[in-house]
């Protein structure tokens, strides 16, 4: 199943998944997911006119899916895959403080997974995701959905969307161009 | 709650560590060894690590916070790849400190 949208002025969307429900492990889930992935990306950055060598934007893989943001150089953007049933209340109580937790309140079954890709593709915004995510960073609910911010820097925010695929939620940030 | 300094001393977080992240990454037990990246070569994704703190927790004892864990790789690798850094025995490095941590 290939999903291609437009999200935001230039900004493309792909989440491409398999049909096939294959249950991969170890190293070849891997590879079947950059591969999920890198499809995506090529789809997005046509979609969006671009080269996917000269496209810019974001990529997420999980479970033999794939998903990718691509849009001018220069915008922070995110895109986060996150298998609904993976994510616990265990795991966002270990992520968030209690005005996180707090702000994901009302959203019932789908509110640790989409904190869990909120703070994954804004940590994938802002850079170096792998040290930001997760307490680097803060969720915070607003009149327009949800917005994430670097912690100790309010200038640096991105505004989050999600979508459900099936099994899989689909979130994305964006900041300013 | 305290940690059994056995756990250390008699050589059983390798093979505790191993199994672990067998069970976590459901590879067989046979393809981790401590050299071995658990991004790269073991396919994991970055809740396989909340999870292993989860496994940790409950093998050791006590509580860690995912925060320790996130300080301890920044600490040890700084600007490098995650990807190829983060080994078992990576994990077993920090297991054997949470184990002499308060």
């Amino acid at each position: 199943m290939i999903l291609t949208r437009r999200v935001a002025d230039g900004v493309w969307l792909t989440v491409y998944r398999s049909l096939a429900i294959v249950r991969l492990h170890g190293p070849e889930r891997r590879q079947a997911d950059r591969a999920a992935a890198e499809r995506a990306w090529n789809l997005a950055a046509a979609a969006a006119g671009l080269s996917p060598q000269n496209a810019a934007g974001s990529r997420a893989h999980t479970e033999g899916s794939g998903a990718a943001l691509v849009g001018p150089a220069g915008t922070k953007m995110g895109v986060d895959l996150v298998p609904l049933r993976r994510v616990t209340a265990r795991h966002a109580q270990a992520m968030l403080d209690v005005q996180e937790w707090d702000a994901m309140e009302g959203l019932g079954g789908i509110g640790a997974a989409l904190a869990w890709g909120l703070k994954e593709a804004a940590a994938k915004a802002f850079g170096d995701p792998g040290r930001r995510f997760p307490a680097g960073l803060r969720i915070a609910g607003g009149t327009n959905g949800f917005t994430v911010a670097t912690r100790g820097e309010s200038s640096s925010c991105v505004l989050g969307r999600w979508e459900s695929i099936g099994s899989l939620l689909c979130v994305w940030v964006l900041g300013a161009p | 709650m305290s940690v059994d300094p056995a756990l250390v001393e008699n050589g059983r977080l390798d093979p505790l560590v191993r199994r672990l992240v067998a069970e976590v990454l459901v590879v067989p037990i046979e393809q981790v060894t401590m050299s071995r990246a658990l991004i790269a070569d073991l396919g994991a994704e970055s809740i396989d690590f909340l999870d292993l703190v989860f496994q940790l927790e409950e093998a050791l004892g006590k509580r860690i916070p995912f925060t320790r864990w996130q300080s301890y790789v920044t600490e040890r690798f700084g600007a490098g790849d995650l990807s190829q850094a983060i080994t078992a025995g990576v994990v077993r490095d920090f297991a054997e400190c949470e184990t002499r941590a308060e």
